[in-house]
């Protein structure tokens, strides 16, 4: 499926991922960082009945498996242990992850209340984070990115606001305030920083993006409450490609939106998913499974995007949509509109 | 404020609700009985549960884990502001079984439960053919194998024996064989759709179908009428029966009013209160079949209102009004889901009903094992005195005029946990525990201890069992 836009188009490449939880699957996943060489990190929130499945899977963008990280030593152990001693690697609300620029993980805890910090091995490097609503402390912290000078932009949920950090937690500067005029927000999510710097936050509860300098001064906003084009139910994460052009993942609406660098809508995308490569190993090893989908009715649904999470986009043009409830990402390229020629008898 | 206006709202919010604090009660009290049964009796201008915070938080919109979605349930039913709503989806979930462990897609009974909150006080037909359509349903009643090359009465039978007009009454029987056959015949067709794969993607839900192709046509008599009966027809038959008009009255007098007999003794057990049940009968047929009007006249009737202390409490009411009493259980935190556990150690496995019957009630929720849970569980829960609920309860109990008379304590704690009278025996022995605290200042730390322990006492008692 290809979708044509005002100055380009969004061509669905694959689809990563099953519902595992364990190995070469997600559970609930809810963000994904890029790192080099086509690996990526994916945060499984997972459920808190399943404690030992919250976890970062590592594998390629060619679904090739490479590891887990987190919750080092449980698994195995209770179920319902949803590990809230806090021990060192745990993971209980992971919610948004961030890489530096020597690939060292940055994994946001909203119930822990801290950043938790792993080398790419995923090796444990330590936490930091102090509840509270001063300068530096905060309550509920989900969506994080690093900026070009490697300082970390956090997302504090519970205080409305976002912070400026250190990699080691040092408060540098912070912006927003619970509210809904103009750079107030209300329980934002993700967000994400363009090429000048500009940050672009998820403003869950108020249904809109809200777009700040890089000092945090309000520069605009687009969106409000439903379903219509450029409408929000509850947006949880933003991107921003190499173009400006702005990406929404919208809740509750089941699907992602297109943005121009003005904040104009440009268009939607519901999914395209097929079945990924570790979709398919599972149905090859279960005949019975296979046999289940060819007499389903209404496997056309299983396209689609289920409350995706996270959104990302990669130098390539190529975006990630988590797509949490069907333990997947989706991927799409931005193909640039150049003109290549009038389709003639077969010969593009 | 007189004492016996917040003792009664006391009453109507147990019953109507899973409780209030005394600070509830008091505002309602204020604002008047008929006014909160009213407003109760409106869910939809009352405010939703921050659903959207929840779905954030625990990820529930797609759950697919038992535990997790009594968790779930167990949290809207302790904390919608639409109280009666999230309560006779319990009644309706009562009555209309469906169990997880036949059923294993938890989302589809979610679903259902969503049909009781949306029309669990129209009209009744139309909450049965959402029961004939909904997918979690048909499948535990096994519709989908009636065919009509070999039908199965399953659906059909229960529609009839559980869901609408019960075996008999007054000592005949309500319906004959033949009925269940015509109305199984008439259901034939009715069917989900073969579902989505669980893998590799996870759990979608269910969908009705009806296969017109697998229907039986032609003239069927149901109930002293006859014609070319689809499932539809029979529903409205059914709703102008009078035998469903005693069996729907009945229900709610046995939720909502005072315990009677489990349902299978109803034909030949009559109603301990025929003239209350009469009058709901004549309520459903004046409505035009709707539930709204015959809780608005059982909630303002003389028979409720002196009907204080004449039911045992169920799993989930023990649970969620203690949880609502306690008052930290508002938030979306890991660890929800032990909370509907608690339910299900109780004996009242939400979603998940020993059979399509239900659940046995009145005091046969009560054992040595589920007294021991409910003990427990209630006087941990009490004794928690950094909780918000327990705090505010002690400080009212201080007295800034010096030391506290025992009799005085014991009242009040009986007063805040919803005006309970308890049998002299065991109000001597709380007071004996309270002199205690003859000489105490009430305002100092080892007074809110001893208060904790009388609710905790309190909560103990056989008393405490009663809604």
């Amino acid at each position: 499926m290809t979708t044509k836009v005002q100055g380009a188009t969004f061509r669905y490449t694959h689809t990563i991922g099953r519902g595992e939880e364990a190995g070469t699957g997600f559970k609930n996943p809810v963000s994904v960082a890029r790192g080099a060489n086509g690996v990526m990190y994916v945060v499984n929130r997972a459920y808190d009945y399943r404690a030992d499945s919250k976890r970062i899977t590592v594998c390629t963008v060619d679904e090739d498996y490479i590891g887990e990280i987190g919750n080092g030593g449980r698994l195995g152990a209770d179920l319902m242990d949803t590990g809230e001693d806090g021990a060192p690697g745990s993971l209980v609300w992971p919610t948004d992850i961030a890489l530096d620029k020597d690939e060292n993980l940055y994994v946001t805890d909203e119930w822990l209340q801290r950043v938790a910090m792993f080398t790419k091995d995923g090796e444990w490097i330590g936490a930091w984070g102090v509840v509270g609503q001063g300068d530096g402390e905060f309550d509920k912290p989900s969506g994080i990115t690093v900026d070009a000078d490697d300082n970390i932009l956090l997302v504090d949920t519970g205080n409305h606001r976002v912070q400026k950090f250190t990699k080691d937690g040092q408060f540098l500067a912070k912006f927003g305030g619970f509210g809904t005029g103009d750079g107030e927000l209300n329980m934002p999510w993700g967000l994400d920083i363009d090429s000048n710097g500009d940050i672009f936050v998820a403003d869950w509860r108020n249904d809109r993006v809200q777009k700040f300098s890089p000092d945090g001064k309000f520069m605009m906003k687009f969106g409000s409450s439903g379903k219509g084009d450029g409408e929000f139910n509850r947006p949880t994460d933003v991107a921003v490609d190499t173009e400006g052009i702005i990406y929404v993942t919208d809740w509750d609406n089941d699907r992602l939106e297109v943005f121009d660098l003005d904040g104009s809508f440009i268009t939607h995308i519901l999914g395209d998913a097929t079945l990924s490569k570790w979709g398919m190993t599972k149905l090859e090893a279960n005949p019975e499974m296979k046999l289940e989908r060819e007499i389903a009715q209404g496997l056309e649904r299983e396209r689609f995007l289920r409350g995706p999470l996270g959104v990302t986009v990669d130098d390539d043009d190529r975006i990630f949509i988590v797509d949490s409830q069907r333990n997947r990402i989706q991927i799409y390229r931005k193909l640039p509109p150049y003109f290549l020629g009038l389709y003639d008898g077969g010969r593009l | 404020m007189a004492e016996n206006d917040i003792a009664l709202m006391a009453h109507l919010m147990r019953r109507a609700g899973f409780g209030a604090t005394y600070e509830e009660l008091e505002r309602r009290a204020a604002q008047g009985y008929e006014a909160t049964v009213e407003e109760l009796l409106h869910p939809e201008d009352q405010p939703q549960l921050d659903l959207d915070v929840m779905q954030r938080y625990m990820g529930w919109r797609d759950m697919g884990y038992l535990a997790a979605n009594q968790g779930y349930w167990t949290y809207r039913m302790v904390n919608s502001p639409r109280q009666l709503e999230e309560k006779l989806c319990l009644f309706w979930h009562g009555i209309f079984c469906v169990g997880d462990s036949k059923c294993m897609a938890p989302q589809n009974i979610l679903n259902q439960l969503n049909k009781f909150r949306d029309h669990g006080m129209g009209r009744f037909q139309d909450l049965l053919l959402d029961m004939a359509t909904d997918p979690a349903m048909l499948y535990y009643l096994d519709n989908p194998l009636s065919h009509k090359e070999a039908v199965n009465e399953n659906w059909g039978r229960e529609l009839l024996e559980l869901f609408s007009m019960g075996v008999g009454m007054d000592g005949h029987p309500n319906y004959t064989e033949d009925d269940v056959k015509a109305c199984a015949q008439a259901f034939t067709g009715w069917t989900i759709a073969n579902g989505m794969p669980r893998y590799p993607f996870g759990r979608y839900d269910n969908q009705f179908l009806y296969n017109r192709l697998d229907h039986i046509d032609g003239e069927k008599t149901f109930l002293g009428e006859t014609g070319d009966f689809n499932g539809e027809d029979i529903i409205n038959i059914i709703a102008k029966q009078p035998a469903t008009a005693r069996f729907i009255s009945r229900h709610l007098y046995n939720f909502f009013v005072a315990d009677e007999p489990q349902v299978p003794a109803w034909e030949t057990t009559p109603p301990q209160d025929p003239e209350a049940v009469r009058l709901l009968e004549e309520e459903y047929f004046r409505s035009g079949f709707q539930i709204r009007p015959m809780l608005r006249l059982l909630f303002n009737s003389d028979f409720f209102k002196n009907a204080r202390f004449a039911k045992v409490k169920s799993p989930s009411e023990v649970v969620c009004g203690t949880l609502r009493l306690v008052g930290d259980f508002v938030a979306p935190r890991p660890r929800l889901y032990d909370a509907g556990l608690e339910i299900r150690y109780m004996g009242q496995d939400l979603m998940n009903p020993p059979t399509v019957e239900g659940w046995h009630t009145g005091k046969e929720w009560i054992d040595s094992g589920t007294l021991v849970e409910r003990v427990n569980f209630t006087a941990g829960e009490m004794g928690r005195t950094e909780a918000p609920g327990i705090r505010a309860m002690i400080q009212r109990l201080r007295r800034e005029d010096g030391p506290i008379t025992a009799e005085t304590l014991v009242d009040g704690c009986l007063e805040l946990l919803g005006g309970y009278n308890l049998m002299p025996e065991t109000r001597e022995l709380l007071e004996d525990h309270a002199r205690q605290a003859a000489d105490m200042d009430s305002s100092g730390a080892e007074f809110g201890k001893l208060a904790a322990q009388l609710l905790q006492l309190i909560v103990s008692t056989q008393e405490y069992q009663f809604s």
